[in-house]
This record gives structure tokens, C-alpha cells and sequence, in this order.
């Protein structure tokens, strides 16, 4: 019953939502995306700091995407500059999670390795 | 609630209303639609990385709702893009964390590794130990017996070393004697006979018919019982002779009057009378024909025979 209510309420609360999507297409005025180019920024920012070596392809694409958001947002296409903030911080954070994971697999390549070498070891004397 | 329910379908019924047909999705949609189903899809997702998921399914249905919404391609394909990246982020997440967790297991398995390592090479240890102790233990065992034996042999050496020199010194001593008892008899010129060492003492010792030892030849009974003495185990048998002058009965008195005077002599100076016997010959086993006062001279003699071993000396037949 809570879980239908609480869905019905999201559904509720859609209903002005929508309405205003309808009202500000109508206006053809967007406000500047502070917000979301803020996060974007500091999502690429974190990771360049972490994922520069093992997820440059997605960082290289987060970075580019910022880029291009900034210009938007300076040319006050504030749609566009949002869009491209919001998919820069979901590139960022994608090559933050690959670079832990190339990081971690490593890790326990080595790890195992390591384990491999001293069962060979004992095995050998 | 029943306000709720129909306030929905009375917005859904406006929104298909306000688009007659249903839009087609872009590719960028149908693409997340896969990406995200692929993470739901996936336990290792659904339990580690939760969270991202979440994200992942919220944005895509937020561009689901968009495109039922009619909202423009760029806005949807832009919310599909953030969906698709999001669920890519949560299966590199589930990734990371599966990988921490295997990391933990194999570090447990390197320590269990090492653990069995020093195990084994304490037992190794131990056992080089064991071995090295049994080889020292043999060896001092073995350098006992060694010693042993060599002291064995030494023992056996210097007591055959000694025996070798007893037997030297006997066969010296033996030597010596036989040597000092061969120039006592070769002094008094003895003669080697099968009866034993004979000594002659001519008729120089006593006064023609006359039994009493001359004084001049105290010096020669002296040197015989000197020699006597050196050798207290043999028995000599003293025989006394005469030349043909006179009757034989008396001849044969005086022979033995004779041999008595010289064992008196002999027995006065320390010789034991038991080691000594006496006879008389008289005239018989002349030394030379009596035809003349040398020959007679010769044939006046008493004769001392010493013993070659402890038995009696043996009487003429």
C-alpha cells in the first residue's frame, strides 16, 4: 500500500512537472545549468586525478564533452550545455569506476601470481 | 488513493493524447535499454554495486519517460547516453568489488601459502637437523670404535713390544751367561764331554801319596767353586784317579781320599754337599800309558764333571 501510495505520489508530483516542461517549451527560455555544469567540472576534475592511466579513452571523452559544455553554456545554449555537462560527469564517473576496476584486476593478478609462485616454490624444493 | 490512481490515468490519457502515436525510440535509447537490462541482469551488479544501479534504471526511465513525453531526440538520446554510461559505471564497480574481494581471499591464500612454506621448511630444517645429528652421532660412534681399536692395537703393540724386549733381555741374559759360564770353564780348561763340563785338576794338588790339598792350589778350587756357585742347580760328580805306582787296592783308597779332599775343599768354601758326590777310580781310565812320569803325572788327577742340565751327572761304566 506505501509503495503504491509512494509511486502515485511520484506520478502526482510529475503532473506540474510536466506541466512546466510544456510551459518553458512554450517560453523557449531555459535558466543557465549551474548545477549540473558544477558537478560535471568536478567529476572530470576527480577523475583526471585517479583515472589518467588506465581509463584514458572515457576521461579523453568526459574532458571533450566539459569542453564543449562550457562553450555551450558561454554561447548560453543552456539545453545543450546542460545535456553535455550531465553526460561529461557520467563519462568521468565511468572512468573513474573502469580505472579502479583495471586497477583492482591487477591487483589481484598479482596477488594470485604471487600465490602461484610460492606453491611452485614449495613444490619444487 | 482512488484520487491518486485517477489523476494518473487521467495524465497518461492526456499524454497519449497529446502524441496519437506512440514515438519510436532513438538508437542511443535502445542501446541504454540493452546496457541497463545487461546490469540488472547480473547478480554481481545487483549485489556490490547497488547503488550505481539505481542510477542507471532511474535514468533510463527518466528517458523512457521523456520519449513518452515527445520530448526532443537530443534530450532523450542525451538522457540514454547518461543511463548507459551510469549502468557501464555499475558493472565496472560490481567489477572492482568483485576483484577487492578475490584480492582479500588470495591474500589469505599467499598467507595460508607462506604459512605452509615456513612450515615445510621448518620441517626441512628440522629434518637436516635430524639427519646431521645421526651423521655426527654415527661418526662419534664410528671415531670411537676407531679409537678403540687403535688403542687395542696399541696395547697389543707395546705389550708384544714388551714381551720382544723381556725376550731380549732373557735371550741377553741367556746369552750372557751361557757366554760367562763357556770363560769360567775355558779358565779352568774344561772340556765338553757327554756327561757334562769336565775340569781336570792335575796332580799338581796334591803331595805324591798324599790326600791333603796343596795350599798353592787353593786358587784354582776357589775359581771351580766360584763358578759352582754361579750355577747352584747343577749337580758335579768329583772322581779322583791315580797312576799304576803301587797296589790297586791302595791306589783306589787314595783316588778316593782324593775326590773327598777336593769336595771338602769345596764344601768349605759355600759349595752345598747334597750337589756333590765322590768316587774313587784308582788306577783305572788312565788318561795316558803309565811308561812314563809324565804320562804317570796325567794319569794323577781328579776330575771334577759338572752337570749339563739339573740331573745328576752320570757315573762312568
Amino acid at each position: 500500500m506505501t509503495q503504491l501510495h509512494f509511486k502515485s505520489g511520484r506520478l502526482w508530483r510529475l503532473a506540474p512537472l510536466a506541466a512546466a516542461a510544456v510551459l518553458l517549451g512554450a517560453c523557449a527560455s531555459t535558466p543557465p545549468p549551474m548545477a549540473q555544469i558544477a558537478v560535471g567540472k568536478a567529476a572530470v576534475e576527480r577523475a583526471s586525478g585517479s583515472a589518467a592511466a588506465e581509463a584514458p579513452v572515457e576521461l579523453a571523452a568526459a574532458r571533450e564533452k566539459m569542453a564543449r559544455a562550457n562553450e555551450a553554456f558561454a554561447a548560453k545554449e543552456y539545453t545543450l550545455a546542460r545535456q553535455l555537462a550531465e553526460q561529461a560527469e557520467a563519462d568521468a564517473t565511468l572512468a573513474e569506476a573502469q580505472s579502479r576496476s583495471v586497477r583492482s584486476s591487477r591487483a589481484l593478478g598479482e596477488v594470485r601470481e604471487g600465490v602461484r609462485q610460492l606453491r611452485d616454490e614449495m613444490t619444487r624444493k | 488513493m482512488n484520487r491518486t490512481l485517477a489523476t494518473g490515468a487521467l495524465m497518461s490519457s492526456l499524454l497519449l493524447g497529446a502524441c496519437a502515436t506512440a514515438p519510436s525510440p532513438p538508437p542511443a535509447l535502445v542501446d541504454a535499454r540493452g546496457v541497463v537490462l545487461g546490469a540488472e541482469k547480473d547478480p554481481a551488479v545487483n549485489a556490490l554495486a547497488p547503488m550505481e544501479l539505481k542510477k542507471a534504471t532511474d535514468t533510463l526511465a527518466r528517458a523512457n519517460m521523456l520519449l513518452a513525453q515527445g520530448e526532443p531526440q537530443a534530450e532523450i538520446s542525451s538522457a540514454a547516453y547518461v543511463a548507459g554510461q551510469q549502468a557501464r559505471t555499475a558493472m565496472a564497480i560490481a567489477q572492482a568489488k568483485g576483484n577487492d574481494t578475490a584480492i582479500a581471499g588470495s591474500e589469505a591464500d599467499r598467507e595460508r601459502a607462506r604459512a605452509d612454506m615456513r612450515t615445510l621448511e621448518a620441517q626441512r630444517a628440522r629434518s637436516q637437523a635430524d639427519m646431521a645429528r645421526a651423521q655426527t652421532g654415527v661418526a662419534r660412534e664410528q671415531a670411537a670404535q676407531a679409537e678403540q681399536r687403535a688403542s687395542g692395537a696399541e696395547q697389543r703393540a707395546s705389550g708384544a713390544e714388551q714381551q720382544a724386549a723381556v725376550a731380549l733381555a732373557q735371550a741377553g741374559s741367556a746369552q750372557m751367561q751361557s757366554a760367562e759360564l763357556q770363560q769360567r770353564l775355558a779358565d779352568m780348561q774344561a772340556q765338553k764331554t757327554e756327561r757334562g763340563m769336565l775340569v781336570t785338576l792335575g796332580d799338581v794338588l796334591f803331595e805324591s801319596g798324599r790326600a791333603d790339598v796343596k795350599p798353592a792350589a787353593q786358587g784354582a778350587l776357589l775359581k771351580l767353586a766360584g763358578f759352582l756357585q754361579q750355577y747352584p742347580n747343577r749337580s758335579i760328580l768329583i772322581e779322583g784317579y791315580t797312576d799304576d805306582v803301587g797296589a790297586t787296592a791302595y791306589n783306589q783308597g787314595l783316588s778316593r781320599r782324593r775326590a773327598e779332599a777336593v769336595d771338602a775343599a769345596l764344601l768349605g768354601m759355600g759349595v752345598s754337599a747334597q750337589r756333590m758326590a765322590t768316587v774313587g777310580y784308582g788306577e783305572e781310565y788312565p788318561v795316558a800309558s803309565n811308561t812314563s812320569s809324565t804320562n804317570r803325572a796325567m794319569n794323577r788327577r781328579v776330575e771334577v764333571i759338572i752337570a749339563d742340565s739339573d740331573q745328576p751327572v752320570r757315573a762312568r761304566r
